[in-house]
This record gives C-alpha cells, sequence and structure tokens, in this order.
C-alpha cells in the first residue's frame, strides 16, 4: 500500500561505486520504488529538483563532499530530504552524529533488503509528513496575509481568549464592529469553528474541513 | 618509607630521573610525537639508565592559578622524595606553569623547556635557570611556501579558535602577517566550528587558508586541534595549511615547522647537556624547521609539485589502501568469490526460491564473520568500506534477482543483467585471487633495504589515532640510529598495525591510564634485528602460544583468527621469526626478528 504512494517520489541512491548504485536502485525498482543514482554529492545537489519529494540513500564516504555534509546541506532545505545512511563499517562516531542530525536509519554495508525498505518506507512517510506540515505552515502564513490590520489584532484578542466586549474596550471600536470583524477573520482563515481557528493559530493546525 | 625509595636511589649513582611536564594531555599525538624523540635520545645517551616521569597540566580543560597550585602539590606529594635530574616542559603552557611554580615541588632542579614559540618565551617571566628549545612554526615561512604553489592567490584567510591558547596563536599570526604586501590578509575568529566549515567552504579556489589551532569554539565545544582542523579541512574548497606537523595527513596540505619529533630529539639533547654541566648555563635554541607537505592533498588541488622547496619533506606519496591491506583484501576476497559464486548460481536457477534464500542467509552470516576478519588491519576504516561495495553490489543484486523472479510474468531481461553483474564483479575478484595465488606461492616478495625505525615511526603515524581512541600510550624505545633490514614496507606495517591492534584490544579491560604500550627496536648481538611490541594486557597462556599462528586459532570471541597467521606467514617470507616472548612477565610480547640485509 505504501508502495503506490511511495511511486511518485524518488528514492535517491548517492554512491562513488557504480556497482553498488545500481545495484540498489534495482532493488528498490523490483520494490516498486522510484529510484535515480547518481555518483557524487554534487551531481545529486546539481539534478535534484527542490520541490520533488523524496528520500536518500547516502554512502558515509564520498569523494568530494561527503554523505555527513550532504546530509546536513539536505536538512537544511527548504525542502527537507530524509537521509538514510550507508556504511562500510560500523563507524559509532559517525552513525552518532548522523542520527543526532536526525538520520532516518544508520545501516551498514551489504544491507539486507527487508532492512533497507522498511528505512525507506520511513523515511518516505517523514518526507511526506514534512511536506504536509510545511504546505499547512504556507497555508496559514498565506490566509494570515489576507487579513487587515484591524482584523489581525482582532484575531489576537480572539485567540487570547478575550471576550468581544473587552476587545471592543481595547481597540476603542463598538461590540458590533468587533463582531463584523471576527466573522471576516473566521471566513478569511476558513476556520468552522471558533476551537479551529485557536488551533490552527497555536498548533499549525490546516483547516480541517479541507484536509 | 620515603627516607627508603630516597636512598636506594641515590645507592644506584648515575640512573638518571626527568620529569616531563606537558600540555594537555596524554594522548595528543604531538606529546606523543615529542616523548618519542626524547626517549630515543635518551635510550642512548644514558647507559645507566633512566626514568622518564610525565604529567600533563591540561590547562586547555582545567585553567587557571588555583588549579596550577593543586597540580605544583600534587607533583610535591608524587615526586618529593625522587632526587630529580631534571625536568622538561613542553608547550607554553607548562612553561608558564614551571615557571611560577617549579621553585615550589622541585627548587634546584634545572628545567628546560620545548615547542614554545620564541615570541611566547618573550611573553613569560623566565628564571634565569631555564633554558630551552624554542620551536620554529615559521608562520612567514608557511606562507612563502603556499604562496610558492599557490602563485596567483590574492587572498590569505587565518583561522583561529577562542581558547586562551588560540588566542595566543591569532596574536602571534598577526604580528607575523603584519607587513605582509601584495595580498590581502584577513584574521577570522570568534566562530563556531560550522561557521568555520561554512567559512572555509566558500572561501574562493585560490585562497590560501591557514588554519592556526581550534582547542575551543565560539560555542564553547572543545575539540582537540587535529581533528577541528581535519574537519575545516575536509570541506575547504582551498588548499589548507597548518602550523603543527600533527596536522599534516589530516586534510592539511602542509606548512613550514619544527616537527614534533624533532622538538623531541632536541629538548631531550639540550637535557643532557645540562645533566652534563651542573651548574653552568646553556644557552636556548631554536629546533630546526622545514617544509612538510601532503602528497594527496598537493594531487587533491592540482597544485605543480615542482614549485615545492629541494628540501621539502613530501609525506604520503603514494601509500594506497591496496599498498597497504593488499593481503587482507586478497585473501578476504578470496573467500567472499566463492560465496558469491553460490548465490550467484542459486539465483541463475530461478527455482527452489527457498534454498537460495537459505544460501543467501548463510551467506550473509559468513560475511558479516569475514567483515571481522577485515577489522584486523582496519585503522582507517577505508579496507572495510573497499570490501563491502562488492558485497553490497553482489547482495542487493541477487535480492532484486529474486524480487523480480517472483513477479508474473518475471523480467527476464533485468534478471540477465543482473546475472551479467554479479558475474562481472565475480571477475573482478577473480582477477584479484590470481594475484592472490601468486602471493601466496611464496614467491619472494619485492623487497628493498628499509629502516626498521622508520617503519614503526610511519605505523605509528596511522595507527596514532586508532590508539588515541583506544585511550592507550605508546612509548617508542628506538635502537638509535638506523635498522636497515630487507623488507616489503606495506607487509611489514601490516604485521607491526596488526601486532599492535591486538595488543590494544589485550588491553581494552584495563583502565585507560594503565594501557601503556611499548615498541622496541634493537640490534641483536648475533646481527639480526628485532621489532618488539609489549602491552601489560591479559597475556598469552603457555600451553595457546603456539598454536595461536595457526589460522583460524582466536582467544577473542569475536575474531577470526587470521591475522596472526598471516603475519607468522609475511615474517617467514622475510627470512625472519614472529613469536611471543615466553619469558615475559605481565602481559604480552611479540617478537618480530629479521636477519641483517
Amino acid at each position: 500500500m505504501t508502495v503506490v504512494a511511495s511511486a511518485r517520489r524518488t528514492v535517491h541512491v548517492v554512491d562513488d561505486d557504480r556497482a553498488v548504485r545500481q545495484a540498489l536502485a534495482r532493488l528498490l525498482r523490483a520494490s516498486g520504488h522510484v529510484a535515480e543514482t547518481h555518483a557524487s554529492a554534487e551531481a545529486f545537489l546539481d539534478r535534484r529538483d527542490p520541490a520533488a519529494t523524496g528520500c536518500a540513500i547516502l554512502d558515509v564516504h564520498l569523494p568530494g563532499i561527503d554523505g555527513l555534509c550532504l546530509q546536513s546541506a539536505l536538512m537544511n532545505a527548504e525542502n527537507p530530504c530524509p537521509v538514510i545512511f550507508l556504511t562500510g563499517k560500523g563507524d559509532v562516531e559517525k552513525s552518532v552524529r548522523a542520527m543526532k542530525t536526525g538520520a532516518v536509519d544508520f545501516l551498514t554495508k551489504p544491507v539486507q533488503a527487508a532492512a533497507l525498505l522498511t528505512a525507506v518506507d520511513r523515511a518516505l512517510e517523514q518526507g511526506a509528513a514534512a511536506l504536509a506540515e510545511q504546505a499547512a505552515r504556507a497555508d496559514l502564513a498565506a490566509r494570515l496575509a489576507l487579513l487587515t490590520p484591524r482584523e489581525r489584532e482582532v484575531l489576537e484578542g480572539v485567540v487570547a481568549g478575550r471576550l468581544n466586549k473587552q476587545i471592543a474596550h481595547d481597540l476603542g471600536m463598538s461590540e458590533k464592529t468587533v463582531k463584523i470583524h471576527r466573522a471576516r477573520v473566521m471566513q478569511k482563515m476558513d476556520a468552522g469553528s471558533l476551537a479551529a481557528l485557536v488551533r490552527m493559530i497555536v498548533a499549525g493546525e490546516p483547516p480541517r474541513h479541507r484536509s | 618509607m620515603a627516607m627508603g625509595v630516597a636512598a636506594s636511589a641515590n645507592s644506584e649513582g648515575e640512573r638518571r630521573r626527568v620529569l616531563v611536564l606537558h600540555d594537555s594531555h596524554s594522548a595528543l599525538p604531538a606529546n606523543m610525537a615529542m616523548t618519542a624523540g626524547m626517549t630515543a635520545v635518551f635510550e642512548g645517551a644514558l647507559p645507566d639508565g633512566y626514568d622518564v616521569y610525565a604529567e600533563y597540566r591540561d590547562g586547555e580543560r582545567f585553567a587557571g592559578s588555583e588549579q596550577d597550585r593543586r597540580f605544583a602539590e600534587e607533583i610535591l606529594l608524587k615526586y618529593g622524595d625522587l632526587p630529580l635530574d631534571a625536568i622538561v616542559a613542553l608547550g607554553p603552557g607548562s612553561l608558564a606553569f614551571a615557571a611560577g611554580n617549579a621553585s615550589s615541588f622541585a627548587p634546584d632542579v634545572p628545567v628546560i623547556f620545548g615547542a614554545v614559540m620564541q615570541e611566547q618565551v618573550g611573553r613569560i617571566d623566565l628564571p634565569s635557570s631555564f633554558s630551552g628549545v624554542t620551536a620554529d612554526f615559521d608562520l612567514a615561512g608557511t606562507l612563502q611556501l603556499a604562496r610558492m604553489l599557490q602563485p596567483d592567490a590574492t587572498r590569505v584567510v587565518v583561522f583561529s579558535g577562542s581558547a586562551p591558547f588560540d588566542r595566543q596563536w591569532d596574536a602571534t599570526a598577526r604580528e607575523a602577517f603584519a607587513d605582509i604586501r601584495g595580498i590581502q590578509v584577513d584574521h577570522v575568529s570568534g566562530l563556531s566550528i560550522d561557521g568555520f566549515e561554512r567559512f572555509a567552504a566558500d572561501v574562493a579556489e585560490d585562497a590560501i587558508l591557514i588554519i592556526l589551532t581550534i582547542f575551543e569554539d565560539a560555542a564553547g565545544e572543545r575539540f582537540l586541534p587535529r581533528d577541528s582542523v581535519a574537519r575545516i579541512a575536509a570541506r575547504a574548497s582551498a588548499p589548507v595549511y597548518g602550523v603543527y606537523s600533527p596536522y599534516v595527513g589530516h586534510g592539511v596540505l602542509g606548512g613550514v615547522f619544527s616537527t614534533f619529533e624533532t622538538i623531541g630529539d632536541a629538548a631531550a639533547r639540550l637535557a643532557l647537556q645540562v645533566l652534563e654541566t651542573p651548574g653552568g648555563a646553556v644557552p636556548t635554541k631554536a629546533a630546526p624547521v622545514s617544509a612538510v607537505v601532503d602528497w594527496r592533498q598537493i594531487r587533491r588541488f592540482g597544485l605543480d609539485a615542482s614549485a615545492l622547496p629541494p628540501d621539502a619533506v613530501t609525506l604520503f606519496r603514494d601509500v594506497g589502501t591496496w599498498e597497504r591491506y593488499r593481503v587482507q583484501i586478497l585473501i578476504t576476497l578470496a573467500v567472499i568469490l566463492a560465496q558469491s559464486a553460490t548465490i550467484a548460481a542459486l539465483v541463475v536457477q530461478g527455482r527452489r526460491r527457498r534454498s537460495a534464500e537459505a544460501a543467501a542467509a548463510a551467506g550473509r552470516l559468513e560475511l558479516a564473520h569475514l567483515s571481522r576478519v577485515a577489522q584486523i588491519g582496519e585503522l582507517s576504516g577505508t579496507l572495510a568500506h573497499e570490501l563491502n561495495q562488492p558485497l553490497a553490489a553482489i547482495l542487493a543484486n541477487a535480492e532484486a534477482g529474486e524480487r523480480l523472479m517472483a513477479q508474473t510474468p518475471p523480467d527476464v531481461a533485468e534478471v540477465r543483467a543482473i546475472l551479467a553483474d554479479i558475474v562481472e564483479d565475480d571477475r573482478r575478484a577473480a582477477a584479484v585471487v590470481g594475484d592472490l595465488r601468486q602471493l601466496i606461492a611464496k614467491r619472494a616478495p619485492d623487497l628493498v633495504e628499509l629502516d626498521l625505525n622508520d617503519v614503526v615511526a610511519a605505523t605509528l603515524r596511522l595507527a596514532g589515532n586508532e590508539m588515541r581512541m583506544r585511550g592507550v600510550s605508546v612509548e617508542t624505545r628506538l635502537e638509535r640510529g638506523r635498522l636497515p633490514v630487507r623488507a616489503n614496507k606495506a607487509q611489514l606495517q601490516q604485521v607491526l598495525i596488526n601486532v599492535v591492534v591486538n595488543a590494544a584490544e589485550a588491553m581494552s579491560g584495563l583502565n585507560p591510564e594503565e594501557r601503556r604500550m611499548t615498541i622496541e627496536t634493537r640490534l641483536r648481538s648475533d646481527g639480526w634485528r628485532e621489532l618488539a611490541v609489549r602491552d601489560v594486557g591479559s597475556g598469552v597462556a603457555p600451553e595457546i602460544l603456539d598454536g595461536l599462528f595457526r589460522p583460524f586459532r582466536t582467544t577473542k570471541p569475536d575474531g577470526l583468527g587470521l591475522g596472526l597467521s598471516i603475519c607468522r606467514t609475511i615474517a617467514e617470507t622475510h627470512g625472519g621469526t614472529l613469536d611471543f616472548d615466553p619469558a615475559v612477565g605481565r602481559g604480552a610480547r611479540v617478537v618480530l626478528a629479521l636477519p641483517a640485509p
């Protein structure tokens, strides 16, 4: 089932050994994934579509920019790409560093298909979740941008739990005007209820009935 | 009790006692190198015996005058009853400490200092009884070297860290480069390690990067300077030059400096001079400097090596992984070949998948076991990496093949391609096995005349980091002068690495401060050359001593037992022997004996 969902996402294999990256890509494709291979971190960064989703399987020891550096580059990117590390040896120090900076897994070569595919599924899920969160944040920002300064002030009051009467007093307007602003805020923010509006602002959740 | 110690010491008469005070800690490569340089001198010059004691002030981590006072008190408690003949203070921190405190724990004992720059000596108020060897870390010379190699450079960037010691270096560099003309000089400090890394990655390719020391970054994270420099150098887009010799080999292209061995050597010679002239003043002098470069870095940045000064020392010219670990790679690949051939054959048949899976599982177990063989000589980790590449390819291909065969209809064309690749990988291995056969056929290895002491030094450069990580302190007692043998350097190094790693493993159960290893070379009276590695670990029971050299014998829970057997074969192809010394007390002593060339 994840196969269908992940089919549109690409698993990038970055390894300087042609035989290895080709074999891994084959294994991934035979398991229903879309796989692309890259001989170096530089090649991957050059060819990567920053808007695309997916994950990357990185060899720790790469010529030029090494796996750990590439990982930090990817984590700092606007659209983060979850990383699974492969290494020829059980390098404790490096694996700790990698996991600390958010690697999905750190696997030792030769890697068993089951372990690799489990890690890939997890990485793709993480990537999708990160993307959804990002989309939600962007959506929220876009909605907030629609509000007038006055409406923003009203929104702040509402989220802070103040009554219409209090907001009217704070902002020096009539309670009726507050109600009008409030209705516009609900509409522009696409919030079904007061609770949904507060959740949206406080927790960054997207409008429920649209997702 | 205390009286007794003092009396017996006096009755021995000429046995000399030298207390060495180090900056930083015992695992710092520089400290180990200086100790090696010193003991090599003492070994030859003090026939009546000597004791070298070492204490580590570690002032970067335990700063302050209160810490100084406590340290001085400890030394007094520990050495107060021993008649010390000399104190050697290595590094600016030790010198400052000795200048302020030596009178409290060892009045009237001469102090010799080393590994301190001339400028730094000027900043410390020295008693007249102090003399020493100033290290020339020739910053101007280093920049000159850089400009010879990079004549088109327009900018010099100088990095330094945030620790007090780092800032001293920064001050020194600002002074040294104040009068530089014709090139822009920028001093960069106050960054975190990541900040330095990013800076180095973004710098123009034709720039010259000089990294002084980074004991601590702006975020308060602490490092061995070599490690911080190595991290930055690994990402730098321009060549990196350093100020200490241990940096070379860790991503630094080079520099002009006294190597720590020469500093240790010069300090020890000065100490001898002081011992021979009691009361007489011995003048302070400078240790010799030379340009030292890493060949791999010259190649990495495509620089013109012919621009190097003729007396430059070029390191790492040609020792690749292959040369270093040839025997291990060959043997391991031979066994792997058999395994992968089995897997391939089973996939080709495409039926009896169950048995194929069982064989693959067994193969993986075997491979896991074999990858431990790789660990025998695995110091940089590159060996395992290179071995695991073809293994990973074969395994992934085989498992992809299994999956494709399970589909209806199976993608026969793809499976065919997979099989071709597996065959190709095997063929690569087969070519290697051809070489292995020649090797095993006891064809005489490529022998050249080598200095056994050089082999020890080169091996320790390789294994130094590994020993540091394992918390093992290594002491070398080398025969003075050259100790020529006819040997294959790579194979000899392999033997030594194996024995040294074994010794370190044997001591893994001890507390770090007890993990001491001694490497000795000597010329025997019968003309044979001997190299001995001694540890203080659990030792080897006499009844299994001999068996240990047979293949597949091991006392280690996760060992395969090939290491010593390979080592002995190598010793024998050199006309020599490799044995445990049965007469040793605690621990084990492995002796490699080689005939005169």
